[in-house]
């Protein structure tokens, strides 16, 4: 795993925590799409302020805009964040766990996860039905339709599902 | 019998206390509402789904946000001449219980047409002195829908920004007039950050109201539906009184001093009431060629329209007020 | 089944999950969706049926979800880390905390009382507590610990410090409440400006307590190291950071952008800032931003369950439930203050801010109203209670965010550790603005 961890600082405690694992490549590609996004951004909201104090604001729906944007910045990192190990949880009542515990409780927070994001996945998924057969679209100059921020939605989600599901297998597999 | 109910808004103000009134009319024919505000339970723009999924038996649906499911129902939002708000109420009310393709639209979203909110008529408030639609020009003004692009039409910098957000920008200077109406001035304070309101007493939005989703309102009783029903027919007169009470009260705090500010109400010149007709005649024309595009008849549904306002119109200079009758 | 029971239920399970080390978003998010599930498939008085159920559930978790991850206010929490990151890769940031450090010798905790007073300047521009937490964290948490500080303090002091975003005015929470009060934003912004002063002051009198009863947690810089340059010099070499200060105050100032989109004015004058000293170049300004965008992930997936469970709590009518329950037993004035205070409390530790405002106002207000109390001061209280809310376990916003931004060795407990500390003080604070409401009216 050495190639993909030089985000991480070195914690001085090696054995109490779990390895992060290599990221696909469509993991990463999604997460250069949220660094774009990041940039693209900033760049609308400063060139929106721009025009608008020189008298005419020249991006129409520019809040829309940024709303695609934030899926993308939100939702596209979150496998890369998981397979980095990144959530946030509590350690203090755990702080005992080395080894195989810690195992398995990473693996009953990585089913947890998937339990949530099922619902999510479902959900999401029934969003864009609902978007793409209504044809259902934010009101503006552009009139962008809901199901693209749908679809960029549940794309992310099912993206990091997947790699949930693959770091049970993972820790698992690390567990014989 | 007992249903929620789901407001996107605080349960403050006149719409709120019309709401109550209308919850304690149910009660009376064994109907509880259980009221969730704020949307605490969903927001606006996901509302008329939530009503056809049953998350909630009954709600406010703002037709604003979902153009492509309610194409023809935004006509309420059209800047006719309706500026009467019991007119305008009354005549919305009666065209979506009885024309047919309304029904359809609202069957095929999966929502039970109740009743209607009106905005009362549109004002613009402004920090410094705008006298006519002239002084207007190169304005930066927050605005929404047709009025919008009529705004637009007439030389101002149309922003798009909820009204939540136009305390602070009109008091920074980021905007320097605000589309409003006068009680949603008084309830969002907006005159203690500009003092200047030019009398457009332009048409009302009424494209918003009272919703059930359609499977549940089906599976009650024919007592039960008809007690809706009949609320919901009381809910103009209720809402449309408290409006127009509220009109002159706000008004007349507004041109008084309301807290230590004082407010300056300049009328519109008929010569800028003639603009203005002719800038929400092109918006008007425009709503009838894009429903068009979505195989809607704009056309037959306006005509509708014009004849029970003219009949209300009648109703009213023969009868007075309803409620004063 | 019984609502309230399902809440119940609910919120221990939750419980059960964190103490397992489940991540935050997982815990809180499934518990959300299950308890909706049961919520809409198991209505009092009939039987499981969840197929029934199933359609509601999917619809407002959905609309929900996406509903908080298309948010253009909230654009300005990712700009404002981003802004941290790019700030100290600018070099910015390290120049003003050496700065700082050698000016303020003198102080007992000198960095940290920069960084707690920082914040409230921060937070007088954007009126986020979490796009506070989010920036100060990056910028001041690594500077304290490169100095020595102990990271419980340096965490605490930011997260702490953050908190003052809704207080001080302008605040979008203040907003919000005046809408659901009908009160003046105007006198409600008035109201927050003392008990934020005194909140500022319990934060700093926090610290110089901690360095009193603990030097080593924030040792100082011996007497030559500070001799070596001049206070103008000093002065000079932080001009970039002006600058920035200048170009956001006076942009708010004059109206030429909001606060949400000084967030993104500032990234980009940060940026522009960064390119020219040649502090910056591709390299580590896309390193900024793959920090940045991980980073938002994680926040926002807790804030995103956080506020799916919001409406789970919404639909079971706990809030209105207790209220009732708590004036049938007693309606004097101090048992219900002292419920609502313990109900904000209890909320705080779960949910997010405009979500307790939404779910809570329209209930604690007509009550607290009826008997005839002040509605601005109970703004303020609210206002105060919800920014408590924000640092105290198992969910608090700003404790997650620092423990997302700062270095990756100090742990989640040693946040909540450092926050405990602060929280003594802010109890305090909070008491005096409960027992005299004249702090909160006095400049009206
Ligand atoms: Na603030
Ligand atoms: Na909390």
């Amino acid at each position: 795993m050495g190639a993909v961890n030089n985000h991480a600082t070195p914690s001085g405690k090696d054995d109490a925590s779990l390895p992060e694992m290599p990221l696909a490549p469509h993991e990463r590609v999604l997460e250069a799409l949220a660094v774009i996004s990041i940039g693209a951004l900033c760049l609308t909201i400063c060139i929106s302020i721009l025009s608008r104090a020189a008298g005419r604001s020249i991006i129409p729906d520019e809040v829309q805009w940024v709303e695609l944007m934030m899926i993308v910045i939100i939702t596209g990192p979150l496998a890369v964040t998981f397979a980095k190990r990144m959530s946030i949880g509590v350690e203090v009542f755990t702080a005992w766990a080395t080894g195989r515990a810690l195992r398995i409780l990473a693996v009953l927070g990585h089913v947890t996860g998937l339990g949530f994001l099922s619902f999510l996945l479902w959900a999401v998924w029934r969003l864009l039905a609902n978007a793409w057969q209504t044809g259902e679209y934010y009101k503006g100059v552009v009139d962008i339709p809901n199901w693209i921020g749908a679809a960029l939605f549940l794309f992310c989600l099912a993206v990091a599902w997947g790699r949930l599901a693959l770091m049970i297998v993972l820790d698992l597999k690390t567990e014989k | 019998q007992s249903l929620t109910f789901s407001d996107y808004g605080p349960n403050r103000g006149a719409r709120a206390a019309a709401l109550e009134t209308f919850g304690a009319n149910l009660a009376e024919q064994g109907i509880d509402l259980t009221f969730f505000w704020g949307g605490s339970l969903i927001g606006g723009r996901g509302t008329l789904q939530g009503l056809a999924d049953n998350v909630a038996d009954m709600g406010s649906v703002v037709g604003f946000f979902t153009p492509a499911q309610l194409p023809l129902y935004s006509i309420g939002d059209l800047p006719v001449e309706n500026s009467d708000t019991w007119i305008g109420m009354s005549a919305m009310h009666e065209l979506a219980k009885t024309n047919d393709a309304l029904k359809a639209e609202f069957d095929a979203a999966g929502v039970h047409y109740v009743s209607t909110y009106s905005t009362s008529p549109i004002q613009l408030i402004c920090s410094d002195k705008v006298d006519s639609l002239d002084d207007m020009k190169g304005l930066r003004v927050r605005a929404s829908g047709p009025y919008g692009d009529a705004l637009t039409e007439l030389g101002a910098e149309v922003v798009r920004m909820s009204q939540a957000d136009v305390y602070q920008a009109l008091d920074s200077g980021l905007l320097d007039c605000n589309q409003n109406y006068y009680y949603s001035i008084v309830a969002y304070k907006q005159y203690e950050v500009a003092n200047q309101i030019l009398a457009l007493d332009w048409g009302q939005n009424m494209s918003f109201g009272i919703f059930m989703g359609k499977a549940t309102y089906e599976g009650l009783s024919d007592v039960a539906k008809a007690a809706i029903d009949a609320a919901g027919d009381a809910f103009i007169d209720i809402y449309s009184e408290s409006l127009i009470d509220g009109l002159k009260s706000d008004r007349a705090a507004l041109e008084g001093e309301i807290d230590g500010n004082a407010i300056d109400i300049t009328e519109l010149a008929d010569a800028d009431k003639k603009t203005l007709r002719d800038a929400s005649n092109t918006q008007i024309e425009a709503w009838v060629a894009r429903v068009g595009e979505t195989g809607g008849d704009g056309k037959a549904l306006l005509a509708e329209y014009h004849e029970i306002i003219d009949r209300k119109k009648a109703e009213l200079d023969k009868q007075g007020y309803p409620w004063a009758r | 089944m019984d609502p309230i029971t399902l809440a119940i239920l609910a919120s221990g399970a939750a419980f059960i999950l964190l103490v397992m080390r489940v991540p935050i978003a997982f815990c809180i998010g499934i518990v959300a969706c299950v308890g909706l599930l049961l919520r809409f498939s198991w209505a009092p008085g009939t039987e499981l049926d969840l197929v029934r159920g199933l359609r509601p559930t999917l619809s407002i978790i959905g609309t929900t979800a996406y509903g908080f991850v298309s948010n253009y206010p909230l654009s300005m929490i990712p700009m404002f880390i981003a802004l941290g990151h790019v700030a100290f890769a600018a070099g910015i940031t390290t120049d003003l905390f050496d700065v700082l450090n050698r000016r303020l010798r003198f102080l007992p905790g000198g960095l940290a009382v920069a960084s707690v007073t920082g914040c409230s300047g921060f937070s007088a521009i954007t009126g986020s507590s979490v796009a506070c937490a989010a920036a100060m964290g990056r910028i001041a948490v690594p500077e304290m610990v490169r100095h020595g500080y102990d990271k419980r303090l340096a965490t605490g002091a930011v997260a702490a410090g953050g908190t003052l975003g809704s207080l001080i005015p302008p605040s979008l929470l203040f907003v919000i409440y005046s809408i659901f009060t009908e009160q003046s934003v105007r006198e409600l912004f008035v109201a927050g400006i003392i008990p934020g002063i005194l909140s500022l002051f319990g934060f700093l009198l926090t610290i110089f307590i901690w360095c009193w009863l603990k030097p080593s947690a924030a040792p100082r810089l011996a007497q030559q190291d500070t001799a070596k340059t001049s206070a103008a010099r000093d002065l000079i070499s932080l001009w970039p950071l002006f600058l920035l200060l200048a170009i956001v105050i006076a942009g708010i100032g004059f109206g030429f952008f909001t606060p949400t989109e000084a967030a993104a004015v500032s990234l980009m004058s940060a940026t522009l800032i960064g390119l020219a000293r040649k502090k910056l170049d591709w390299r580590n300004l896309t390193d900024a931003a793959k920090i940045t965008v991980q980073q938002t992930a994680m926040i926002f997936a807790v804030a995103m369950a956080a506020k799916i469970f919001a409406t789970f709590v919404s639909l079971t009518r706990i809030v209105p439930t207790v209220l009732d329950l708590i004036q049938g037993v007693d309606p004097s004035i101090f048992i219900v203050m002292g419920a609502i205070v313990l109900l904000y409390l209890v909320i705080g530790m779960f949910l997010d801010s405009i979500g307790i405002l939404v779910l809570t106002l329209p209930f604690t207000v007509p009550l607290v109203e009826s008997m005839g109390m002040d509605l601005i001061w109970f703004g303020v209280i609210v206002i105060k209670l919800l920014e408590i809310g924000l640092i105290t376990p198992p969910i608090g916003l700003n404790a997650f965010v620092i423990k997302s931004v700062a270095p990756k060795d100090i742990s989640l407990g040693a946040v909540f550790q450092g926050c405990a500390a602060f929280l003594a003080l802010d109890f305090v604070v909070l008491g005096l603005l409960l027992a005299f409401p004249v702090l909160s009216l006095m400049l009206l």
